[in-house]
């Protein structure tokens, strides 16, 4: 007799739709695109203000499509709901690590895509923000929930707006500059290495839950 | 039901955390109650507007300290974060409460997720009122404006707004991605209308990183921005998803109206926020024998300046340069500018009323500057020589009481002397000097 269709067994030989839906890849989709045609938009163009607020000095518009990326990585993984012995292996843990590379590599495509129009492109900077936001994204997944995966990125983002520049560590300086330095790069791939940890970890122990 | 959810495969053996029974819903007073208990989120919204709030008090030294305009138009500054954090988690609660099929056909005002966007708005208000308590506290305002309760009325309709377009939001789609499109679009409402320019901006309130002494709010303009928060409140709160074709219609038709309303107001409307208030500088005290007046709202800064024109005075006396000081000093605002042949204009900087005190440099030059002659006001500015002759003038003075600071200022002399120095100031306050007329 077959098996019922449920996420705790899935046969072998599905149809690809049903795993990338089962996946979350159709979650992480609309991010993807969204990302893709503001990298369009934003390729040349450079971002001076943010609603009343001045950006000084202005930042690349490439350099911000990475905040609409960076939440693709969370939504792009949804939880298979295992048995709690199953979400405990070593092998999960890896699983949902490479789930979450694999979205963060789209995200990457895709800004390469938008870098490889630009004539100036922001390399450097739309790097270290792809880095940087997805790994916050991935940290509150981890300790909130799915649903508030987009609030760390969004208070660190929009708090770095409010505060003074002047300094080469400040929080403003690292977000909005148009090139960052290799420190600020290997920075923002520990807060990356950090969320993919989080991730791994599991500390709300959604694995072991029904649902997402 | 479009969810988030979807996204997993139907299996009605599990209960799903989007779903909870029908008699889980914030209606009346005990549903709040329980609601307020439980919701952890809803602490959450509260305390969240609270700190980020309080947060944006703090920021760079707190400049608006005495000023009631600029303390009240400064405590939304932070609503870039404050809206998408509301609108999210707003979203993600009521997306929630609309598991239960059977709430569709319930009455508007009767449905579970208005009740809980009543809550969070009532939650989100009284931590901004507390905020602006707090703000209005700390900057003891002197000077009080009649149209003040109006523009925390529009504060707190423009708070509604972001839990309106979070409960829009939570109602058509799931918990999962209702969290992200609600953030998304209260901040795209935050971008898309504030920025004030040649129309009005609902959502503009008054940012500014500069004083705002010389003017009061326009209550037409406020009014206006009132109505069309309103407008846009209630369209966000009827658009759910309808049991009937006739309901959409209907549903659609009234969002539509409302919208409708909310342009035309707004193209309808004065894009001024102030107007003058017509005030002139009453707080006078002394400086030597000169009379000195500031506005009330920056008393608390007339000290520093009193010292540095002390200063100037004093050297000016000493050295034969009685000419130099003026008659009287009134502090100039946006609205008023002194007049008089030997009145003296100030203008208070941002940097003082954040903490710094004024250089001498600053205060010589504001009232040797003779802003009040029309030909600096022409599109073209004067010759050179003005502009050597009113550095000459201020380096002179400034050397007199502290020669490093005229060094640090550009000033390597030669010095006038006192009746060349006489003649230039007399050219200068009847705007008779050869590039002014």
């Amino acid at each position: 007799m077959r098996r019922p269709l449920g996420r705790r067994h899935l046969p072998p030989g599905l149809p690809l739709c049903l795993v990338l839906r089962v996946g979350g890849a159709y979650r992480a989709l609309p991010f993807l695109v969204l990302g893709a045609v503001l990298a369009v938009l934003a390729r040349d163009g450079r971002i001076e203000t943010v609603g009343p607020l001045q950006l000084m000095p202005a930042m690349p518009g490439l350099a911000s499509v990475p905040f609409v990326l960076a939440l693709a990585v969370p939504l792009g993984y949804v939880r298979a709901g295992t048995s709690p012995v199953r979400a405990r292996r070593g092998r999960g843990a890896s699983a949902r690590v490479a789930a979450h590379l694999c979205v963060l590599g789209a995200g990457a495509a895709v800004l390469a895509f938008g870098l490889a129009l630009s004539t100036s492109p922001p390399v450097s900077a739309s790097l270290r923000n792809l880095l940087a936001l997805a790994g916050l994204a991935l940290m509150s997944d981890a300790l909130l929930g799915t649903s508030l995966a987009w609030l760390f990125p969004l208070v660190v983002f929009t708090a770095a707006l409010y505060l003074p520049s002047e300094h080469a560590w400040s929080l403003p300086a690292f977000l909005f500059a148009g090139s960052a330095p290799l420190v600020h790069l290997v920075l923002a791939a520990a807060v990356l290495a950090l969320g993919l940890l989080l991730a791994a970890l599991d500390p709300l122990r959604r694995e072991d839950q029904p649902g997402c | 039901m479009s969810s988030g959810l979807g996204t997993t495969l139907p299996d009605a053996s599990r209960p799903s955390p989007g779903r909870r029974p029908p008699t889980d819903v914030p209606l009346g007073l005990r549903g709040a109650a329980r609601a307020l208990a439980r919701s952890r989120l809803l602490w959450v919204a509260g305390i969240a507007v609270l700190a980020i709030q309080s947060w944006g008090l703090v920021l760079r030294g707190m400049p608006w300290r005495g000023d009631l305009v600029w303390t009240l138009d400064w405590v939304p500054v932070t609503d870039l974060i404050v809206a998408p954090v509301l609108g999210g988690l707003v979203a993600i609660d009521v997306a929630r409460t609309q598991g239960s099929g059977d709430v569709l056909p319930q009455r508007v005002w009767r449905s579970p997720a208005v009740a809980l966007a009543c809550l969070y708005a009532a939650v989100a208000a009284g931590a901004h009122l507390v905020v602006v308590a707090l703000a209005v506290g700390i900057s003891r305002p002197r000077v009080w404006y009649a149209t003040w309760p109006l523009v925390v009325v529009v504060q707190l309709l423009a708070l509604l707004l972001f839990v309106a377009i979070g409960l829009a939001v939570g109602r058509v789609l799931g918990v999962v991605v209702a969290g992200v499109a609600g953030a998304g679009a209260s901040a795209a409402a935050v971008l898309l209308f504030s920025t004030p320019g040649a129309t009005f901006a609902p959502l503009y309130q008054g940012v500014a990183t500069v004083p705002r002494i010389g003017w009061e709010w326009s209550w037409q303009s406020l009014v206006a921005q009132a109505v069309v928060l309103l407008a846009l409140i209630l369209a966000c709160g009827v658009i759910r998803p309808a049991a009937s074709r006739r309901m959409t219609a209907v549903v659609g038709s009234v969002a539509a109206v409302c919208v409708g309303a909310a342009v035309a107001v707004t193209l309808g409307s004065p894009a001024e926020r102030w107007v003058p208030d017509g005030a002139e500088p009453t707080f006078c005290g002394g400086v030597l024998t000169t009379p000195v007046c500031f506005f009330p709202q920056h008393g608390r800064v007339a000290y520093p300046y009193q010292e540095a024109m002390a200063a100037l005075f004093e050297a000016a006396q000493a050295h034969g340069y009685d000419e130099l000081v003026p008659g009287r000093v009134e502090e100039a605002s946006r609205t008023y500018w002194p007049s008089g042949r030997d009145v003296a204009p100030l203008v208070v900087t941002t940097e003082t009323l954040d903490g710094s005190p004024p250089s001498l440099w600053e205060v010589a030059l504001g009232m040797v500057q003779p802003l009040h002659c029309e030909r600096l006001a022409a599109a073209e500015p004067p010759g050179d020589r003005y502009w050597e002759d009113v550095h000459a003038l201020v380096g002179t003075w400034v050397h007199l009481a502290d020669a490093e600071e005229a060094e640090r200022n550009g000033f390597v002399g030669p010095e006038l002397d006192p009746g060349a120095a006489t003649a230039l100031i007399t050219q200068l306050r009847e705007c008779s000097h050869p590039e002014l007329s």
